[in-house]
């Protein structure tokens, strides 16, 4: 469905204007009312058009969450008497699907503060090392809510079976 | 507009010359090998980010596909990189110094080698 997207916005961009990033992306939006219409009647649009709202909102999200965390660990850094207690978190993930977790993994890595160390698929826990952390809880909630909300973009109707 | 693209382009530049200054802060001042992933590649991935995004800028988008795409590499490999290094140093046998949380995957391993 995405490359569908893909080609009519170029399709469209390059058919009234020029094929410029700018006009790509007007185009690309411009699509986007066309696909929740679609999606009336036609199951797989609809999901597109909900999977392209929760990118969104996802996106953003994430780059407040990593820039927050940089000053976090900025002012660990810069703070010369500061003792900082590191510690490996086991933290239980909630979803089975292997990329998801690799995603997941790869996400946690991004955020300054937090680093994936191992998975276990026997028992579904994953271990990160924290930079500076005081209560496991935190750190699980913390990662928890990025598997919620990477969830909601995949999987926009719930686990589909 | 030109203003205003070559002062964001500034912007970002220098923030992620602050941003790699950071990384290099934390190695030089964390305590051990861990810790000092944290800060060489996370800070340095994301200090280049904000450079690709200020050329970004300076070029007033001219160079659209090079950035995206050196953006995306390193989105995909700074992750990767810091998780296989730092996983293959637990397995060597590289201990963290860890607070009083302790060390959850050491305590793991212990279980599987000894059940008591």
């Amino acid at each position: 469905m995405v490359y569908v997207h893909l080609l009519l916005a170029s399709v469209l961009a390059a058919f009234f204007a020029a094929l410029s990033p700018l006009y790509w992306l007007f185009a690309f939006a411009a699509l986007y009312p066309l696909f929740r219409l679609c999606g009336l009647f036609h199951h797989a649009s609809g999901v597109y058009a909900l999977r392209i709202e929760a990118g969104l909102v996802f996106v953003p999200w994430f780059t407040w969450q990593v820039f927050s965390a940089s000053l976090d660990v900025a002012k660990i850094v810069l703070n010369p008497r500061y003792q900082i207690e590191p510690a490996v978190v086991r933290v239980p993930v909630h979803s089975r699907d292997k990329r998801l977790i690799t995603l997941l993994g790869c996400l946690l890595t991004l955020t300054p503060g937090t680093l994936a160390l191992d998975y276990r698929a026997t028992t579904g826990d994953m271990f990160v090392h924290v930079l500076d952390t005081r209560s496991a809880d935190a750190v699980i909630a913390a990662i928890g809510e990025i598997e919620r909300r990477l969830l909601r973009w995949v999987q926009p109707l719930g686990a589909e079976k | 507009m030109n203003a205003f693209l070559a002062i964001a382009g500034s912007a970002f530049i220098l923030l992620g010359a602050l941003f790699s200054l950071l990384g290099a802060l934390g190695v030089w001042r964390l305590p051990d090998a861990y810790t000092r992933m944290h800060s060489a590649s996370k800070a340095g991935a994301l200090g280049a980010i904000l450079i690709l995004l200020g050329v970004l800028f300076a070029t007033a988008g001219m160079a659209w596909v090079e950035t995206l795409l050196a953006i995306a590499v390193l989105l995909v490999t700074a992750p990767m990189a810091a998780h296989a290094i730092s996983r293959a140093g637990h397995m060597a046998g590289v201990r963290p110094k860890v607070g009083p949380l302790g060390d959850a995957l050491e305590r793991a391993k212990d279980r599987v080698n000894d059940p008591q």
